[in-house]
């Protein structure tokens, strides 16, 4: 990978809540073409580092670029086109349909008075097509499962057809079909030359599907690089207080905790 | 598509049958053309610009609070505008008269940020708390009002109809000032219908999709006060169109604030023409505030909401 490969660098970010620094130091980089996983325990500064590179979060020290450019400078229109972010849990409260939720992403900067045009319809029903709820178009979004919503707005995030997808805990509210089938759609996205960032807390999973991984411990970054060499059961034991057993089945290696 | 074009007719067909209703009823039997004319013509379209406002401020406070059982009456809104008025009045200030309703505009604009900022916390505003705190405003102000009305009994009685909510017998300046206050406030609300929209995703979604929150909510906010201020101007504070407008509007067009905002206003300019109607006729010859009709049908309709949807969505 070369270093035009990278959309987005984050230098020695440091984040501080009630006089407690909740991201401490961490510095990431984010490739085209890549499935970033972070991982680490509850409360080791995961989301708030998600929320830093979306530029929610301002860092007290330290800086975001996005594309080479500070992010603070990519503001409202061309921060969505640039990069897709899906928060744990989305909220809804009104009867939104799947088709005008994942318009939402294509018409958000359209004249109010302007209907969505064919193309536009065109592109959304793609983005549904490409994470398989094309099907679902005209059910409202309260009457889906929770995998299924977060296909929903991943289509969304599609539509504003980003070069970043960032996700917190994609998989967490998901029984493990719907899991494996978010995280294989992840690495599918990924390869078609999307930088993809997860937060993350199946081992097993980030392992078999992401290429890199950075593990976090009290917002401080443990272990950073390719994802294999980053879950060694030492880095496990030491991060979680865990020990794992890696073994290998079927050419799949895996983590037993015990 | 076709459903959708017969909804509209029907609801074009209650407004304009509510229209009727507000020309040809009243106390009086007579279809004399001079009373048509000089007297319940302006006032059924005071009542239709009225009603306008509040479906149109009720539409944009469902959204930009994101709680379905939000309205300029229940968060304080009105009775803000209602408070400006009055001081407005005792200072000498006519309606309509721009000093008025820049009052207006004010005071509901400072109690809907006030009810708003004490009931947030931590980011985030439950629903419950919103109410609740909206309402303690809503009294706040309600006393106020009775207050300066029983400081200074020369105004007391055009004073008191802020409180209970009844459509003036204004001439031609109360229309003009009503139908400018709804076309400026719906000039705001308009272009961040979409905006809307997404906001009902959380603010940390919104954002994401390229939104910035803060400056949609204050925009929104602006908005409403100003509608808020048109119909109170007009009205007095009329309540739970507001609420309801968009509420049974939403059942029948879909949660979009593009074309919700357009049916709630039909809806409003209906529902209080209907009301002011019915406030000349029930106990005919003595007129009834409409605003009193509106809090008998109204009140129930909420609870039931409150009741019905405590775990649906909208």
């Amino acid at each position: 990978m070369s270093s035009s490969d990278i959309l987005l660098n984050a230098e020695n970010l440091v984040f501080a809540y009630n006089g407690h620094n909740v991201v401490d130091g961490v510095s990431l980089s984010l490739r085209a073409g890549e499935f970033t996983a972070v991982a680490g325990p509850n409360g080791s500064g995961k989301s708030t580092l998600l929320r830093l590179l979306a530029g929610l979060l301002k860092p007290q020290s330290g800086a975001v670029s996005i594309l080479g450019r500070p992010s603070e400078n990519l503001a409202g229109a061309a921060r969505a086109g640039t990069m897709g972010v899906l928060p744990s849990e989305p909220e809804i409260i009104y009867r939104f349909s799947v088709l005008e939720t994942v318009l939402m992403g294509k018409m958000l900067r359209a004249s109010w008075w302007r209907d969505p045009s064919a193309e536009d319809m065109a592109a959304a029903e793609q983005a549904l097509k490409r994470v398989g709820m094309l099907a679902f178009a005209a059910r409202p979004l309260t009457a889906l499962s929770s995998g299924e919503r977060q296909r929903v707005f991943i289509a969304q995030a599609l539509c504003q057809r980003p070069r970043l997808l960032l996700l917190d805990e994609p998989t967490s509210h998901l029984d493990l079909r719907h899991s494996l089938e978010t995280m294989r759609l992840l690495k599918e996205l990924s390869r078609e030359g999307l930088a993809v960032a997860a937060v993350l807390h199946d081992l097993n999973s980030i392992a078999a599907h992401c290429d890199a991984a950075l593990l976090m411990r009290s917002g401080r970054p443990y272990a950073c690089g390719p994802a294999d060499s980053v879950l060694s059961s030492e880095n496990i034991a030491e991060v979680f207080g865990v020990k794992a057993q890696p073994g290998v089945d079927g050419g799949f290696s895996f983590l037993l905790p015990h | 598509m076709k459903n959708v074009k017969f909804k509209y007719f029907l609801l074009c067909a209650g407004v304009l049958a509510a229209c009727a209703a507000g020309i040809f009823s009243g106390p009086t039997a007579s279809l004399d053309a001079d009373i048509l004319l000089r007297l319940r013509l302006p006032r059924t379209a005071l009542a239709a610009l009225a009603g306008a406002a509040l479906g149109a401020c009720g539409c944009a406070m469902q959204g930009v609070l994101r709680n379905p059982l939000a309205d300029p009456y229940i968060m304080g809104t009105s009775a803000g505008a209602g408070l400006g008025a009055v001081i407005a009045l005792a200072l000498g200030l006519a309606n309509p008269g721009l000093g008025f309703y820049l009052l207006a505009c004010l005071g509901a604009f400072g109690a809907t940020a006030f009810a708003y900022f004490m009931a947030r916390s931590g980011g985030r505003t439950s629903p419950a708390s919103l109410v609740l705190s909206g309402v303690m405003v809503s009294s706040f102000c309600g006393a106020l009002i009775l207050f300066f009305v029983l400081a200074r009994q020369r105004e007391s009685f055009s004073a008191l109809i802020f409180i209970m909510g009844s459509v003036n017998e204004g001439g031609p300046a109360q229309l003009i000032g009503a139908a400018a206050l709804l076309l400026l406030g719906l000039a705001f609300i308009a272009p961040i219908t979409r905006g809307l929209d997404a906001l009902s995703l959380g603010e940390e979604k919104a954002f994401y999709l390229g939104l910035e929150p803060e400056k949609l909510k204050l925009r929104a906010f602006l908005g409403a006060s100003i509608l808020a201020c048109g119909a109170v101007s007009a009205a007095g504070t009329v309540g739970f169109i507001g609420l309801a407008a968009p509420h049974l509007m939403r059942a029948f067009f879909g949660p979009g604030n593009r074309r919700l905002l357009l049916v709630s206003s039909l809806f409003g300019a209906g529902a209080l023409m209907a009301l002011d109607a019915a406030a000349r006729t029930v106990l005919a010859p003595a007129e009834v505030p409409a605003g009193v009709l509106a809090a008998l049908g109204g009140a129930p309709f909420f609870l039931y909401l409150l009741k019905r949807n405590r775990h649906e969505f909208f």
